[in-house]
């Protein structure tokens, strides 16, 4: 089968032959370039290392909702990438995000509320304070997207919140 | 029965003392909290004891608490570690009033040191060249733009430890508006902040040194700390390669002085600016740190021991006067944090799933991590300190880094790889290590790799997506022939 990746901005065109699983050394072709890849370490579903000419390289897959690769951690060190192509079926296109200007305000990391400055219903401009978050002794300043009213503040001052929990919305 | 010690901190300085106590054949006691039950202190503590709360306020800094469950549990010691309640001269008081030795400098001293503008200034009274601060602020509004002269600056809290509530201000605009930022903050209002210039090109030096009662002092080598990060240091190494001739000698008498001038009893650091060959004394740091390890292969005893004796009033042996202990060794230490550095460094919390590393003699890796451990989010990224030392500088440095890359540690981020690439920096190498590092010399994000790299990366990652779908394929045929009925729809269609 042929896959193509983007990684990092540069197109990568991979061959590995259909029958491949793995489990002994396969070789395959990265931009025609041939190397022998064998699976090192497997946990569950997950594979936790590979051999690329015999060498070991400890991987981690980091996957989008739909379980399309984002990007990989090589030996810890981070290439983003994802899927263009597989054989010449047009797979998955990663659509660029939008800057988070709409008014909802989410945690991103878990921590606690040490300090809430607004109200309901309160006028806040773009970039002020609303609120300070604090994990792990790091204060992060969570500042207002947008001018606005404040519509709703989904928490209270010293209380421990999750990762994406709605800290306020501005209307 | 053994005499019993309790140790009100938690994650590696629990753990570091727990150790060190239990070799001197005293028992330990530790609190937990909540978020704590399952770490390593816990488990190697003889005896743990449960906090009902895992707010700081009512855990590990709830005084009342802490010398309370010390009586109650006939603990004959408290030895607060660093951090927390380590620096509060009411923890001392309070010990002292219960009974209870406290290890550490007694209250007097811990109050004349945490207050920085106070002892900066009896130290320019024995003529210590100190670095220049302003007056104390307690709301923006004193604030007089004319007493900074250069930016950027850095606004300190008065009794600030361990780098927390450290602010940089990069000008007089930016310094208004922290500032005002602050104003709205308590511990502003009660204890008030000033402001310090602050030098890149600096180097940050401290002189761990020992006082026992009767006046002699121990000086150990020094340990050159600038680099860091978030104002945690991240790189440590000593003997330092930046001091010019002589300073070093200039560092040990102004030290002597000021001991001697606030009449410091115990275990200790001084701490030194060092800029263009120049000295400026900074603050007194009067507990143990992360670098107390590096100080144990140069003084080749148990550090901790010593503190215990000297703080019980015991004489330092072979000391008469002044001593200094010479480095045989160079040692390096770098901090382990659960950070992502791909993400900004925020912290990274979660469960270890797969822990690994594999020692040498001259290697020493202090972890509170394991397979299974949970990292919260509660507390301090830091997780673990990793410490070489060999007689050379090079060697030292070759050897950290060999033993960075055999590391292996899964389910949180850490700052693992950016450690590993610092060391690679070719300022390191050269010793170049100033206050501002990580801004003038190495931009973790700015980093590129090579086409061969990419192109490794790119195959691993195909080969996983290959086997990943290849499976799903597998499974969803697996699914659909256990469906009812398969067998004979297909020979209905035959």
């Amino acid at each position: 089968m042929k896959y193509k990746f983007q990684l990092e901005k540069k197109n990568f065109e991979i061959e590995i032959p259909n029958t491949a699983t793995f489990h002994s050394p396969a070789s395959l072709a990265v931009n025609k370039k041939k190397l022998e890849i064998c699976i090192g370490e497997q946990h569950g579903d997950e594979i936790r290392s590979l051999y690329i000419n015999n060498r070991l390289y400890q991987i981690e897959v980091v996957r989008d909702e739909a379980g399309y690769p984002r990007g990989i951690f090589v030996n810890d060190d981070f290439y983003s990438g994802h899927l263009l192509k597989i054989d010449d079926l047009f797979y998955y296109q990663e659509k660029p995000r939008k800057a988070a200007r709409s008014g909802f305000v989410k945690s991103f990391i878990p921590g606690y509320i040490k300090k809430v400055y607004f109200k309901t219903g309160e006028t806040v401009h773009e970039n002020e304070i609303v609120l300070i978050h604090e994990a792990m002794k790091m204060e992060n300043e969570i500042r207002a997207p947008r001018s606005g009213t404040i519509k709703t503040i989904g928490v209270e001052e010293g209380q421990s919140i999750l990762a994406n929990h709605l800290l306020f919305e501005i209307e | 029965m053994n005499e019993k010690v309790l140790i009100p901190n938690r994650g590696i300085i629990a753990l570091d003392i727990i150790h060190s106590l239990n070799r001197i054949g005293l028992e330990t006691a530790v609190f937990y909290s909540p978020e704590d039950h399952l770490s390593l202190p816990v488990k190697m503590a003889d005896y743990s004891y449960k906090f009902y709360s895992s707010r700081l306020e009512d855990s590990y800094l709830d005084l009342e608490t802490i010398v309370e469950k010390a009586k109650l549990i006939g603990a004959r010691y408290i030895h607060p570690g660093w951090g927390f309640l380590s620096e509060s001269p009411a923890m001392a008081r309070a010990c002292r009033e219960n009974g209870i030795h406290f290890i550490g400098p007694s209250e007097e001293v811990l109050a004349a040191v945490g207050d920085k503008l106070a002892l900066r200034k009896t130290a320019a009274n024995v003529d210590i060249p100190v670095v220049p601060a302003s007056d104390l602020y307690r709301s923006p509004v004193d604030f007089d733009n004319k007493s900074v002269r250069q930016y950027p600056v850095l606004i300190k809290p008065l009794k600030g430890l361990g780098g927390i509530g450290i602010r940089f201000a990069r000008s007089a605009q930016d310094l208004q508006e922290k500032l005002h930022i602050l104003s709205t903050d308590e511990q502003f209002r009660r204890e008030g902040v000033f402001i310090e210039e602050f030098w890149p090109d600096a180097h940050h030096i401290e002189i761990p040194f020992f006082r026992d009662v009767s006046g002699n002092i121990l000086f150990l080598p020094e340990i050159e700390s600038s680099i860091q990060r978030r104002f945690q240091k991240i790189f440590q190494e000593s003997p330092s390669v930046n001091l010019p001739e002589g300073l070093l000698d200039a560092l040990y008498s102004d030290g002597e002085k000021l001991i001697r001038k606030i009449d410091y009893v115990g275990f200790g650091y001084i701490e030194f600016l060092i800029r263009n060959g120049k000295r400026y004394f900074l603050e007194i740091n009067p507990t143990f740190q992360i670098n107390t390890l590096m100080t144990e292969i140069h003084l080749t005893q148990n550090l901790l021991k010593k503190q215990f004796a000297v703080s019980r009033g015991e004489p330092l042996h072979h000391v008469q006067g002044v001593r200094v202990v010479e480095p045989k060794h160079h040692v390096m230490l770098v901090s382990l944090m659960a950070e992502d550095p791909f993400n900004s460094f925020q912290p990274s919390s979660g469960t270890v799933n797969h822990f690994f590393h594999y020692s040498t003699v001259r290697n020493v890796f202090k972890t509170t991590l394991y397979t299974g451990a949970r990292v919260s989010d509660l507390y301090d990224p830091f997780i673990g300190k990793i410490l070489t030392y060999a007689f050379k500088r090079e060697n030292t440095l070759r050897d950290m880094r060999t033993f960075l890359d055999q590391i292996n540690i899964r389910g949180i981020r850490t700052n693992l790889i950016f450690l590993k690439h610092l060391l690679e920096c070719e300022q390191i190498r050269a010793g170049q290590t100033v206050v501002d590092f990580l801004k003038l010399h190495f931009d973790f994000s700015k980093r590129v790799h090579s086409e061969e790299e990419q192109l490794l990366a790119a195959a691993l990652l195909a080969s996983d997506f290959h086997i990943d779908n290849r499976r799903k394929n597998y499974k969803q045929n697996l699914e659909k022939m256990k469906q009812p009925g398969l067998l004979k729809r297909l020979l209905r269609g035959l």
